[in-house]
């Protein structure tokens, strides 16, 4: 059997948020207790269309497409991920739909997120690649959920899900440490066979192991330079352990915030748009580390005043800094591209470029202006390097790389980070 | 008079019913064939989105583990009628609250869609029928008062935007809620709750929400509507608005008797493909006692019935059916026995029934029987319309030939 040439797809995403907002000294927490009188339902109903629109807009572009959700803030307006996915699983052709994630911990009905699954899927014929998520700190508050072990539960969930999705002759029980279920027997079953592909996202070396043992895609979000070495090699040595071969190209994803445009100029803007999504998150301290969410080691740490974001460098929100350290992609489109290519060179490669492509007050016409140059003039570019990707030999080319914080300014070759 | 049309979404191609026991709940799934689905769900939607061009309000609802219905998640078709219809008000009915155990996440879901129809939701809450017990996995006991404890904390997610607010109730506990997006409409979208009895109905009408009664034919049809009437009048010291009633019966409009007969017999699968053995339509603790003995003893049916005849259901008002003259009449005399009411609920797919045979009908009802009901509606007193009713006297049936309904003689 041949290999498939590895290539590499790139995922759409926005968060939908909210962004017409006081300033931010006048309020204390974007998550959780900002009151939603704030969120005026006209303006909301415009935003939801125009996302929508742009996912729609993706789908004509050959793009895929990524969703998620998040609840009780205005970073995102969408507290239900599977109703956005439906509706574009109804309306779109070709692309195909990521939710990352399901926030399993949080949702405790696991056989409801099998059929939210099912249904999707066997609307939009089979397009659907099911994310799951620990999800964040915040969002233990608003689901009303004790947040330790949430990844053993995600895990538990996980399980039913599965089982729900691949039984097809009969009820089963499931009796779990954390979840009891019987009789399941869900209507409709998945298009997809024996199961839509699964994706996790993964935020330390040791959460890797049982992405890679089942062979799910593991996707890492804004760990930079700093810390997409760890993350990624650890998954190809669990999966090498696992199942004796090389993980394929497409086990492996990366999210940052990405921006093209015509020139330095309309690029610098369009990025400095981006950087909302980084500079609106103030977050006050008991939502952002809820008892038993970190590990002890690591709340006594934030509690000393350790400022950390996720990928554990110091927090920041300067575009410079971001562009350094891997997590924003801008420029014109040749810029763009040798951006990604060294993070990608540098990481091992990975199969998946998830976009954050709008944030902010980044308008829709602004966005599909820059989706246009990059599947005009930088997708095509990435899919031919991904056709090169050879496990072994980029680990051989690695070692000419040493690990590093972050890209060198004058990599970047654009000017306004200079 | 408003008209809302509805079909529960079936997957009618299975084997011989003598070859499973149920329909539901334990109905492999391997019967469900993931191309025929695909197909069927979106003919079904693309009915409804026929509804909003014709000018038909618009209504789903959601079942699990089953044949009969195959949305599992009502929410998520509902988000997809939002987004694609315009006019059509949207109304789910409903949201099975005692078997989602999440309260903030349904004030979410709707919340979400009310605001991506631009107002348009009518968000129903119902306590589900007692197959959805095993398939949900939940303790059918006491229901109703879960049902209601869900509703109130859905109600004050709704309502509350002044910063995070608690709520330790019996059933469900849940601190800081803080709902985003809020509902589009204010203070909340419109409430609808089914019932099945003359006490479910107190609450309903104490809360001015509507009431809608699924198929209870002129035997039970005044009991339930008058309890509602009578608990308005009571709480409010005023009648209840003829808007506050909803019936939902079958409905198939032809241009000829044969058209209408054939339509109508279809329709029927609805009831005839409802095979449900007594462990998932009698779970120990869904109905009261009194009830659950009379089902285990065979008194009683669990439910609908399921060796109807087209001629006893329409006798009875549970289908409507005929050229668009009969089926006007027909209703007119249901709705007249039964005090009245403001929302016709009209099943008009089901089984086999053909995307183009209910779009056939849809039309018809739109353009002559609608606006019948409309101006029968129209200037209807509710105080007059129930001492009418009360002065005619009790009755199980009709005499279809009243109608001029032939084929079913």
């Amino acid at each position: 059997m041949t290999t498939p040439t590895p290539t590499m797809r790139t995922w759409f995403f926005t968060e939908d948020c909210y962004p017409d907002l006081p300033p931010q000294d006048e309020w204390d927490s974007i998550r959780v207790e900002l009151p939603n009188r704030l969120c005026e339902p006209e303006n909301a109903h415009r935003l939801y269309n125009e996302y929508l629109d742009i996912w729609c807009a993706a789908d004509e572009m050959g793009l895929d497409i990524m969703v998620n959700e998040h609840h009780q803030t205005a970073t995102c307006m969408v507290p239900a991920a599977p109703i956005m996915l439906g509706i574009l699983a109804r309306q779109t052709k070709n692309a195909r739909l990521l939710i990352l994630g399901n926030p399993l911990p949080n949702r405790n009905q696991p056989v409801r997120v099998a059929e939210e699954m099912a249904l999707i899927d066997v609307i939009s014929k089979g397009r659907l690649e099911c994310g799951f998520v620990r999800s964040v700190p915040y969002e233990a508050a608003a689901a009303n959920i004790l947040p330790y072990k949430g990844s053993e539960r995600l895990w538990e969930s996980h399980d039913l899900i599965m089982k729900a999705w691949t039984t097809h002759d009969g009820p089963f029980n499931f009796e779990g440490k954390y979840y009891h279920h019987r009789q399941v027997n869900i209507w409709p079953r998945p298009y997809q066979q024996p199961h839509p592909p699964v994706w996790i996202t993964t935020g330390g070396p040791g959460s890797t192991e049982p992405v890679a043992m089942h062979g799910h895609v593991a996707a890492i979000f804004l760990a930079g330079y700093s810390r997409v070495r760890p993350l990624f090699d650890a998954y190809r040595a669990n999966y090498l352990k696992h199942h004796g071969t090389h993980a394929p190209l497409d086990r492996l994803a990366y999210c940052g915030l990405v921006y093209v445009g015509d020139d330095e100029r309309a690029a610098e803007k369009g990025a400095n748009e981006l950087m909302w999504y980084m500079q609106a998150n103030k977050v006050s301290e008991p939502w952002k580390n809820p008892p038993g969410y970190h590990p002890p080691q690591v709340a006594a740490g934030i509690m000393r005043g350790a400022h950390i974001s996720g990928s554990g460098a110091a927090y920041s929100t300067d575009l410079k800094e971001h562009m350094r350290r891997g997590n924003v992609f801008a420029g014109t489109p040749d810029q763009v591209y040798e951006q990604i290519k060294a993070f990608w060179e540098y990481s091992g490669g990975f199969g998946h470029m998830l976009m954050m492509g709008q944030a902010g007050h980044q308008t829709k016409d602004d966005t599909l202006h820059s989706m246009k140059l990059y599947t005009e003039e930088v997708y095509p570019r990435l899919r031919e390097l991904a056709a090169t990707w050879d496990p072994e030999e980029i680990m051989e080319k690695r070692k000419s790389m040493p690990d590093q914080e972050h890209a060198e300014i004058t990599d970047l070759s654009v000017d306004f980070v200079r | 008079m408003k008209s809302w049309w509805f079909t529960e979404d079936c997957y009618p191609h299975l084997p011989d019913q003598s070859t499973y026991r149920s329909i539901r709940v334990d109905l492999p799934n391997a019967h469900c064939d993931p191309d025929i689905a695909h197909d069927l769900y979106n003919r079904y939607l693309d009915l409804w989105c026929a509804c909003d061009e014709i000018g038909l309000g618009i209504m789903l609802n959601e079942h699990h583990q089953t044949a009969t219905c195959m949305v599992p998640a009502a929410p998520i078709m509902l988000g997809i009628l939002a987004r694609q219809t315009s006019k059509s008000r949207l109304l789910i009915l409903g949201n099975p609250l005692p078997n989602r155990n999440q309260p903030v996440r349904v004030a979410e879901e709707m919340a979400l869609v009310d605001v991506i129809s631009k107002g348009r939701v009518e968000c129903g809450f119902v306590r589900s029928v007692p197959y959805e017990a095993a398939a949900a996995n939940i303790l059918p006991y006491q229901g109703s008062e879960r049902m209601w404890e869900a509703h109130d904390l859905i109600m004050k997610a709704w309502t509350t935007h002044d910063g995070p607010f608690n709520f330790e109730g019996k059933w469900y506990h849940h601190r800081q809620v803080n709902i985003w997006p809020r509902p589009y409409q204010q203070p909340h979208p419109p409430v609808w709750i089914t019932m099945g009895s003359a006490g479910s109905a107190v609450k309903v009408a104490e809360h001015k929400h509507v009431g809608a009664v699924f198929l209870a034919g002129y035997p039970r049809i005044r009991t339930v509507f008058d309890g509602y009437r009578q608990a308005y009048l009571d709480a409010h010291g005023v009648h209840a608005p003829l808007d506050r009633l909803a019936y939902l019966g079958l409905c198939y409009i032809g241009e000829n008797d044969r058209e209408a007969e054939e339509g109508a017999r279809k329709l029927l699968w609805y009831m005839e493909a409802n095979k449900v053995p007594p462990e998932w339509s009698n779970p120990p603790g869904y109905h009261p006692p009194p009830v659950s003995a009379q089902v285990m003893k065979g008194v009683t049916g669990s439910g609908v019935p399921t060796n109807p005849t087209l001629e006893e259901q329409m006798a009875r008002g549970n289908v409507f059916a005929g050229t668009p003259d009969q089926v006007f009449e027909q209703i007119k005399s249901f709705w007249e026995y039964s005090g009245g009411f403001g929302h016709m609920l009209m099943m008009g797919q089901a089984g086999f029934l053909s995307d183009a045979d209910a779009l056939k009908s849809m039309k018809l009802y739109k353009k002559e029987v609608e606006p019948r009901l409309i101006e029968l509606a129209k200037n209807a007193d509710p105080a007059e319309l129930w001492e009418k009713s009360k002065a005619m006297p009790v009755k199980e049936g009709v005499d279809l030939g009243n109608f001029g309904v032939e084929f079913v003689r």
